[in-house]
């Protein structure tokens, strides 16, 4: 009897579970309608195709679905852009990626995760799209195009480009420092618990939340004071004067100089970014795409009218960009690269006029842009002598082992020494594993 | 002893600690009312004219009362899901002799055994290959399995210490054994089932890494959007604080209307 009971019961759940998720709602994707003619007005006769494409909120998505109207009405392609909020975009995209859901056609992808899912198959190379479409990547600045680059294949165009830059308060400081060693000085001077009489709390900042962008920081000190990451024969070269140098350097600023703010540890892009735009510190080394906010009336009435961009102090400034790559299990691929080449090359000019990067050069340099993004030519400039990450596939858990390092240093948990050896033997057994010493 | 319970000290303990806990809450509704040059003020402005824009701006991004939706139907199936296979479980671990009920009781909580993440790429392969990634199936039927052993356990501790003697009296009266442990057992057993639903419920509705990543559009939750607000370029604490402010308020009038049958569950005691 009680077993009949519970069949019934669990039948009835079931169901009604089934009952739930069949309705489940629609939701618009990008705002606009949700619903498309039958009909488009254009494509001839082939039936309506339609492309998703996953970005991080903020810039990238409202830029992507600012163009995707314009995408559907030159082609009959329609275009979803999903966003996804930036603490979790990875973790999504990754998961998704390796699961083979066709749920989305084009991914946007950080360049070093390229040589990852390239090397998986879950990235489908655009080599025999670009002969098909007579597609070349001439027009991408040298840096970025090589950074899409697995194998000599290209698995993604690159959209929009990053770099880091040094922000000051043009009201405090006449010329910015070129040098770290000159960086640490002006900090010294504008923070309180040195000079009582400094306007600004502290003098500078430092990206030190455990994760993607704080090595990134990092390697701006360590190139500038001498380092490779790797030697010729790709043995890991962080546990050397100039790493242990760097990362002194950095963790003198926070725990003995104090002239970063006391939680830096939880600091990446946005900290960053109100800790300058409430007048907190008098520089940054902040990322690019920061200089809009800052330059807006409203959203920084303390700073806006007085802040400058130079160069990162010592002059080798870090580059990644961020590209658009198609899924391999996607069902859509022709579509999605049509969208993708459209989008970095043909509407690169109306990518950047709302409000992205573009790896476009001429887009760059062109002046109608210029006169809306006044920060373009310091772009190109510092672009010229940028560096990124090498393309491993097993870059990802490099990033993981040398954000480890740095975290452990900034915690007093190592000595920067010990926590860049740590790394290296990390690095040096993972690469050994997979063979590229033999 | 009677004047203790009056001491008071007492009261600015009891309401210190409410203060502390409570003071996050609160600051995450006061900021949503506030502009986002108010928000950020140093020191904080504590006097202004309170603002909707933060909830318009909520509405105005996001299908919000969509996500609202599958939200509520997620939580309520995967609850109640989870209340009637982990009560029946627990009844049967606690009242039959099962062979190998140890490994039973042990294996049920292996699940819990380490962290979710580890579960997120298979969970997505084997709804991918059902078919069903984004859609609400695959979120209820997760959360369901989830809560399962938590429910389960909680429901079996609390079973195994009602007398048997209830039951077997309804039965030889004429009931069945469902009759017995529906007319019987379970209202004796209600604070542990208030409890094992809050508990549940609160597990679906915040829950965020599963629904980050099973779902894209058609059934996202609302703790993934609120995280949509967690830019590239910056927070929007204000649309971060609406979203969260409006999170809250369910899971606040569940809580309240469940509560009294805790109380009133540990007033029973009237078997001993």
């Amino acid at each position: 009897m009680k077993f009949k009971w519970m069949a019934v019961v669990l039948v009835l759940m079931l169901a009604l579970s089934a009952c739930a998720s069949s309705q489940k709602p629609s939701a618009s994707q990008n705002g606009d309608n949700g619903a498309t003619q039958g009909t488009g007005s254009s494509g001839g006769g082939s039936k309506e195709q339609s492309i998703t494409v996953v970005a991080r909120s903020g810039t990238y998505y409202n830029t992507l679905s600012a163009l995707a109207p314009k995408f559907e009405q030159e082609t009959g392609i329609r275009v979803n852009v999903q966003e996804v909020g930036r603490d979790g975009y990875l973790q999504r995209v990754s998961t998704q990626l390796i699961g083979r859901g066709d749920g989305m056609d084009v991914v946007l992808l950080l360049n070093n995760y390229i040589g990852q899912f390239a090397a998986g198959g879950q990235l489908e190379s655009l080599d025999s799209y670009m002969e098909q479409y007579s597609r070349s990547m001439d027009h991408f600045l040298p840096v970025a195009a090589d950074a899409v680059k697995y194998n000599d294949q290209v698995y993604a165009m690159p959209l929009d480009v990053s770099t880091m830059f040094l922000v000051y308060r043009t009201d405090l400081i006449d010329t910015p420092p070129t040098t770290w060693e000159e960086y640490r000085e002006v900090a010294k001077r504008f923070t309180q618990s040195i000079n009582p009489d400094s306007p600004t709390e502290f003098g500078t900042t430092f990206q030190g939340k455990r994760g993607e962008t704080q090595p990134k920081e990092w390697y701006q000190y360590f190139w500038a004071m001498g380092g490779e990451m790797f030697d010729a024969d790709l043995k890991p070269q962080l546990h050397s004067q100039s790493g242990i140098d760097a990362l002194q350097y950095v963790v003198d600023n926070f725990s003995t100089l104090k002239i970063v703010p006391p939680d830096i540890t939880t600091y990446e892009f946005p900290e960053v970014l109100s800790a300058f735009q409430n007048g907190k510190v008098a520089m940054a080394i902040e990322w690019n795409s920061a200089y809009p906010t800052f330059a807006d009336p409203e959203k920084s009435p303390e700073v806006y009218d007085k802040f400058a961009i130079a160069e990162v102090p010592g002059g080798k400034s870090y580059m990644q960009t961020w590209t658009l790559a198609v899924n391999s299990a996607s069902k859509n691929k022709d579509a999605a690269f049509q969208f993708i080449s459209w989008v970095t090359n043909e509407a690169a000019k109306d990518y950047a006029l709302a409000g992205g990067i573009p790896a476009v050069k001429s887009v760059l340099e062109d002046p109608e842009v210029v006169k809306v993004r006044p920060e373009f030519p310091k772009i190109v400039e510092t672009l010229g002598k940028a560096q990124s990450e090498p393309n491993l596939p097993e870059w990802p858990l490099i990033h993981e082992f040398i954000t480890d390092a740095i975290t452990a240093a900034l915690a007093g948990e190592k000595t920067p020494e010990a926590a860049l050896e740590e790394a290296d033997e990390n690095i040096v057994n993972l690469l050994e594993s997979r063979g590229y010493y033999n | 002893m009677r004047s203790n319970r009056n001491h008071p000290l007492l009261y600015v303990y009891v309401y210190g600690a409410l203060v502390i806990f409570l003071f996050p809450i609160f600051w995450v509704m006061f900021t949503s009312i506030k502009t986002p040059t108010q928000a950020f003020q140093i020191p904080p402005v504590w006097f202004f004219s309170p603002s909707l824009e933060n909830y318009r701006e909520v509405f105005r991004t996001q299908p919000f009362s969509e996500y609202l939706i599958n939200s509520l139907i997620t939580t309520v199936v995967a609850t109640l899901l989870a209340l009637v296979i982990g009560t029946l479980a627990g009844y049967s671990l606690a009242r039959f002799r099962i062979k190998g009920q140890r490994v039973i009781t042990f294996s049920v909580f292996f699940t819990k055994m380490f962290p979710p993440i580890v579960l997120v790429v298979p969970f997505f392969v084997l709804f991918q290959q059902l078919g069903s990634t984004d859609s609400l199936f695959s979120l209820i039927v997760s959360y369901t399995t989830f809560n399962l052993p938590f429910v389960i356990w909680l429901m079996w501790g609390f079973l195994k210490e009602l007398p048997d003697s209830l039951e077997e009296a309804a039965i030889i009266d004429g009931t069945t054994r469902f009759g017995a442990m529906w007319r019987i057992v379970l209202p004796l057993a209600k604070p542990g089932l208030a409890v094992s639903a809050i508990f549940t419920a609160m597990n679906c509705w915040n829950e965020f890494l599963f629904a980050l990543n099973l779902t894209s559009v058609k059934a996202m939750t609302l703790p993934v959007m609120a995280a949509n607000f967690v830019t590239q370029e910056a927070i929007l604490w204000g649309p971060v604080t609406a979203t969260g402010t409006m999170l809250m308020i369910p899971m606040f009038i569940f809580t309240l209307l469940i509560q009294k049958h805790i109380v009133s569950g540990l007033a029973m005691g009237a078997v001993k």
